[in-house]
């Protein structure tokens, strides 16, 4: 057959899908480091029979640890002391719910002995029988991420506080003297207070109508900006007192 | 109408005082006693468990007070309600426009019902013909 009849354009075919064939792992390597460093990402890995944990190379640029194997003591020894029994705790959990992925955050120090705040995702991998053959996972510096959260959730109890201060004290008032207008507005009065005790009940009305706008805006902007999820101080061993960042 | 004997709590004495006369312009007669807070109240309410005359048929009650909140106040009424020998009809009186308190207050057995403030004199006269 010539080229007439397709074979040259085959045998193109074939030698192209070779090549993406032998260049695929390679570009799916490259997609995985520039993801690394884009995000910044600790990727780590359990041997389910050694325990070893294999690392990327950004536990030693983000975390300043210059290590590519560790054990699994080595990283529970790193956790903040007020954390880890609750990280144990909801880790253990997670294993025997027999769930395939698990989030948390916890603190976690660097090699420079500073704690870091760290979003911790693992996933688990079994084999047909059911049997865990992998865990691998990611870890993420998020304390900056969560020192704005913090710092979101104190400026939403302020704006609590203000919605509260105007509902009570600002309303509480009001509506006394709402009530005063409109005991004095029942009176029987002379016509040159009449038409003044009227506009006095319809300030104090439209006043009223402001107020409860400002309520239910400033309550509106507070839900607004609450987080899905409540952030605790993990306490030692408290699981109620265990933050889940799910 | 019956001569009914009202009790307002309220720390508020102008807000008591609006109150008082609020029910009083109504058609019904009404004899009210204001209390600055809960406690005088209880006090008094102790004090005549077994006389009728002397213990309210209705009692309005504030919820943000500085010693005893009404909330406090009302768990304390729970308690003391089955041992008197006449049950007052309780209103929840309030200027919070909060959902959260008008829940609360809804989930109390022994509250009648949530009212806001401003009180008006229709709003007194619902009050009594409710606890009629």
């Amino acid at each position: 057959m010539d080229s007439a009849h397709g074979v040259q354009p085959y045998v193109w075919w074939e030698l192209t899908m070779h090549v993406e064939q032998r260049d695929e792992p390679h570009r799916l390597l490259e997609r995985y480091e520039m993801t690394c460093m884009a995000t910044q990402m600790t990727v780590w890995e359990i041997d389910a029979n050694s325990q070893v944990v294999t690392w990327n190379e950004y536990l030693g640029i983000v975390f300043k640890h210059h290590h590519t194997e560790t054990t699994v003591d080595w990283w529970l020894e790193h956790i903040h002391p007020d954390d880890v029994n609750c990280v144990l705790l909801v880790f253990n959990e997670w294993l025997e719910s027999g769930e395939s992925t698990w989030v948390f955050e916890y603190r976690f120090r660097r090699g420079d002995g500073v704690y870091v705040w760290v979003q911790d995702h693992s996933m688990r991998i079994f084999d047909d029988k059911g049997l865990e053959i992998r865990r691998l996972g990611s870890m993420l510096d998020v304390s900056k991420y969560r020192a704005q959260r913090l710092e979101l959730i104190k400026r939403n109890i302020q704006l609590g506080d203000v919605a509260q201060m105007i509902a009570h004290e600002l309303r509480g008032p009001l509506t006394t003297l709402m009530g005063l207008a409109s005991l004095a507005q029942s009176q029987d009065v002379n016509s040159v207070s009449r038409p003044l005790i009227d506009r006095i009940v319809e300030a104090t009305g439209l006043l009223d109508a402001q107020v409860q706008h400002m309520i239910s805006t400033s309550t509106g902007l507070q839900s607004c900006g609450m987080p899905e999820a409540k952030i605790i101080q993990i306490q030692s061993g408290d699981r109620s007192q265990c933050y889940d960042a799910r | 109408m019956l001569r009914r004997t009202i009790a307002i709590v309220d720390d508020d004495r102008i807000s008591s005082f609006v109150i008082q006369r609020m029910f009083e312009s109504t058609e019904c007669t009404a004899h009210v006693v204001c209390y600055s807070g809960g406690r005088a109240l209880l006090n008094h309410m102790q004090e005549h468990v077994l006389d009728p005359d002397q213990l309210p048929d209705l009692i309005t009650l504030d919820i943000y007070m500085p010693i005893s909140t009404g909330w406090e106040v009302l768990k304390e009424l729970e308690v003391l309600l089955p041992s008197l020998s006449k049950t007052p009809v309780i209103y929840m009186l309030s200027s919070s426009t909060d959902p959260k308190d008008a829940d609360m207050a809804l989930h109390s057995p022994i509250v009648e019902r949530y009212m806001i403030k401003p009180v008006s004199r229709e709003m007194c006269t619902t009050m009594l013909h409710l606890s009629n």
